[in-house]
């Protein structure tokens, strides 16, 4: 198989770490090569978290090349664009529309683009962008904290990842039993989001 | 049920984190005790063991300082029992100078030593590369490539621990450490916790008769482990090319990528045994080379050992790296820099047009907030902080230490003028108060005052120094992931065990100004950092709250609902005191007036003590 690369863009405390588990372990169950980049520490105060997440025999670094990125998924759209410069231009970029304000932004040193300047900036990496509000549609499944899983089901709706959507969707329930029927709802809110139900 | 990283059947494969697979392999090779301090990027590594120790049957200590860790690590396997510690790069420093004299002695157990750099800063404070460390200490150092040779690399240490008879490194950086893989489990044994001492006169005590035998008997085992190394299975050589490339550590599979999509042939040889290295596998790989690239993050480590090498394996040989400037020496390397070096030294067109991308980054950065880490809403730094900025209107020298409150350097606290190293609060600010003539009002956290700030603290007593030492304690080593340490009244593996307290060991050292205070009531820190300016010679004030972080894991479990603050709009005079001076992230602006993000606020209701003109308050 072709290796598949997907970068996170995300802000301290949106769940990266658990959206990628869920994809890797699904991914590890039906026999793939893994390579997982996390950022761990400093990050996780509200910082930005950079997450990696390469499928395939070609994976070999945990990081993904600059210019082969297939799919961004922008947890926040300064996020998106931060990593925008990782993406393929034959590439999609999922954006969650949710501003999270930067602390400098909110003292006056530092300046926040409005989301339609930070979207169409990203049309500038590849053409295909997808950007919806992942975090209302999360609170609409129940608790807004399940967005990263919006993303997920998000993902899988585009069809490039290298396993099933059915065992996808089992990873995060036995991943997640406590929160089972929120998270599985969240899933498919994102995967509807994208394709168009 | 045992967790799975214990109970997993041999033959399973488990993803994992290169700390994860390390603490595996350690298990699959016996080890029986582990003390460590944590550290990003090694903490997993203990705090694994933590979560396992009681499953896994194996004894864990969280030590007060890596010097210690090694030190309990080296004991128990001075008796016999397989021990690993593990440590970021900067505590290897730390333990060095047990470190630089256990390499002289002979121990029987088996010793690992984890160290782990962070190319890059990604969370630290220096970019030093303990590969250095092998010609320093003449001990054995093994650099893995990925999380599945990390695991590898972590039995094997063992072996070569106990055939030597000496500690051994194992070398991770953070790509390693925090890079997640499929692992494939392999059987482990059971743990042997009971040990002898047996007495070894020179290989134990190092008095300067032995030490000087020892140095002989080192200089010896280090040109065994060479020859060992020289038929490693971590070393790996490949390709045949007049062009060569000679790598390590994660930055061989940047080689590898680089060249699948540069469609380029290079002879690549990948060295894991980064000390004693293998001097006739790299001659071997230098036979026939023209040209020869060396692909290695930080210090010219390999570069340097190469060209003394050629200098009679191959002479004419062309080498590149560093010193070229094909390879920086800071931060840390990716795919991309090694395709761009490749590219430039083949002439070759890389496959993606950089520069082209590098002028829309240019571009969009000029759209991008910085994002910067900040203490969490609720936290009681910030409360502290401020009140230490209003005692000493922002007039004092504000010596600091390494932690989450090292956040306070940047705006809107601004109140720590230096962070150097574990515990340095203290000693700059032993230096600092004899001669600045300014007020020297010095913070440390509850952990990083037990790990290195004690000596200092005794040192200002003894010497008479006249400075505020402001403990900021809230029970728990936060940034390196909510370790407990000796105040906390847990031990590792969730042990029960005596409350080492601040205030005590504080009065121990003879400071006679001791106060504690909560930290979240502004006034009365406040109060009390203004006495302590008026105390002839060393104050302690321990401005005690529990870590927010903590707190709301704890609210989740007994499903406590937070009560936020809220602003009433008609009293906000719009002065931004709660913003600028204070800089809570749930506070934020609405045209010029200012509200609470109810989902943000963590209800520590400080706001409240911060607004002039009481606009803040409990949402009813």
């Amino acid at each position: 198989m072709k290796t598949l690369n997907i970068v996170v863009g995300s802000v301290g405390g949106q769940g990266a770490i658990l959206l990628s588990r869920l994809l890797a372990n699904t991914a590890m169950k039906a026999g793939i090569n893994i390579r997982v980049g996390e950022t761990h520490g400093m990050a996780q105060r509200g910082g930005v978290v950079e997450t990696h997440i390469r499928f395939g025999p070609g994976a070999k670094g945990p990081l993904v090349p600059e210019g082969e990125c297939d799919v961004l998924i922008g947890m926040e759209p300064a996020e998106a664009l931060r990593f925008a410069h990782f993406m393929s231009s034959k590439g999609t970029i999922l954006c969650n529309t949710h501003r999270i304000v930067p602390v400098p932004v909110s003292l006056g040193f530092a300046k926040y683009a409005e989301n339609s300047e930070l979207i169409s900036s990203l049309g500038k990496f590849c053409k295909d962008v997808r950007a919806f509000d992942a975090t209302a549609l999360s609170a609409q499944a129940g608790n807004n904290i399940a967005t990263n899983v919006v993303m997920v089901g998000a993902i899988a709706a585009l069809g490039v990842l290298p396993f099933k959507t059915e065992d996808l969707r089992e990873e995060i329930a036995t991943l997640l039993p406590k929160y089972k029927e929120v998270n599985l709802k969240a899933f498919d809110l994102g995967y509807g989001q994208i394709k168009g139900k | 049920m045992a967790d799975i990283l214990v109970s997993a059947k041999p033959g399973t494969q488990l993803l994992l984190l290169g700390n994860e697979a390390i603490v595996r392999g350690a298990l699959e090779a016996g080890v029986s005790f582990v003390s460590a301090y944590p550290g990003t990027p090694s903490s997993e590594i203990c705090d694994t063991f933590s979560r396992i120790a009681r499953d896994a049957g194996i004894y864990m200590e969280y030590s007060t300082n890596e010097l210690v860790a090694l030190e309990a690590a080296a004991g128990a396997a001075l008796c016999g029992v397989k021990s690993m510690t593990s440590m970021k790069h900067v505590g290897l420093n730390v333990a060095a100078d047990a470190l630089m004299s256990l390499a002289y002695g002979k121990i029987k157990g088996g010793l690992v030593i984890v160290s782990a750099d962070d190319p890059g800063c990604h969370s630290s404070q220096n970019e030093q590369d303990n590969r250095l460390y092998g010609q320093l200490s003449y001990l054995p150092i093994l650099s893995p490539s990925d999380p599945q040779e990390a695991g590898q690399m972590a039995k094997e240490a063992f072996l070569v621990s106990e055939s030597h008879q000496c500690p051994v490194i194992l070398h991770t950086t953070t790509r390693v450490s925090h890079a997640a893989s499929q692992i494939k489990i392999q059987p482990k044994p059971q743990p042997k916790l009971k040990g002898e001492f047996t007495k070894d006169m020179q290989h134990h005590v190092m008095l300067p008769l032995n030490a000087r035998k020892n140095r002989k008997e080192i200089i010896q085992r280090l040109e065994t482990l060479r020859s060992e190394h020289e038929k490693s299975w971590f070393n790996s050589l490949s390709g045949n090319s007049d062009f060569g490339i000679l790598t390590s550590g994660v930055s061989y599979n940047y080689v590898l990528e680089a060249l699948s999509s540069l469609k380029l042939k290079a002879k690549v040889l990948k060295i894991g045994t980064i000390h004693p290295l293998p001097e006739k596998l790299i001659s071997k790989f230098l036979t026939g080379l023209k040209t020869a690239l060396v692909v290695e993050e930080l210090e010219p480590y390999l570069e340097l050992n190469l060209r003394a090498i050629a200098k009679d394996a191959n002479p004419k040989v062309k080498l590149l790296g560093k010193a070229s400037k094909h390879i920086p020496l800071d931060g840390e390397l990716n795919t991309r820099i090694v395709t761009e070096a490749l590219a430039a030294i083949r002439k070759k067109k890389p496959p993606v047009d950089y520069s082209r991308r590098d002028a829309l980054v240019r571009k969009i950065t000029l759209l991008l907030p910085t994002r910067p880490p900040v203490m969490c809403p609720g936290c009681s730094h910030r409360s502290a902080y401020y009140a230490i900025q209003k005692a000493t209107k922002k007039s004092a020298v504000y010596p600091g230490d390494i932690g989450c409150y090292t956040l306070s350097a940047l705006p809107p606290q601004r109140a720590m003028d230096t962070c150097i190293c574990m515990g340095a609060s203290t000693g700059i600010s032993c230096g600092a108060s004899k001669v600045c003539g300014k007020p020297v009002i010095a913070s440390v956290g509850d952990s990083t005052f037990m790990h290195g700030a004690i000596p200092g603290l005794i040192n200002a007593v003894y010497n008479n120094a006249k400075f505020t030492l402001v403990l900021l304690d809230n029970t728990t080593t936060a940034m390196t992931g909510h370790q407990p340490h000796p105040g906390t009244g847990v031990a590792g593996g969730g042990r029960k065990t005596t409350m080492v307290m601040p205030e005590d060991v504080a009065r121990g050292c003879g400071v006679k100004f001791v106060e504690v205070v909560d930290a979240f009531d502004t006034k009365k820190v406040q109060d009390v950092i203004s006495r302590s300016l008026h105390h002839d010679g060393v104050s302690v004030v321990i401005c005690r709250q529990e870590c927010a972080y903590l707190l709301n894991r704890r609210r989740v479990k007994t499903r406590e609902k937070i009560i936020p603050y809220k602003v009433n709009a008609d009293k906000c005079i719009g002065c931004k005191h709660c913003i600028n001076d204070f800089g809570c992230p749930a506070i934020l602006l609405r045209g010029d007036k200012v509200y609470v993000d109810a989902m943000l606020c963590n209800g520590c209701g400080v706001c409240e003590q911060v607004c002039p003109v009481k606009a803040i308050g409990r949402e009813q």
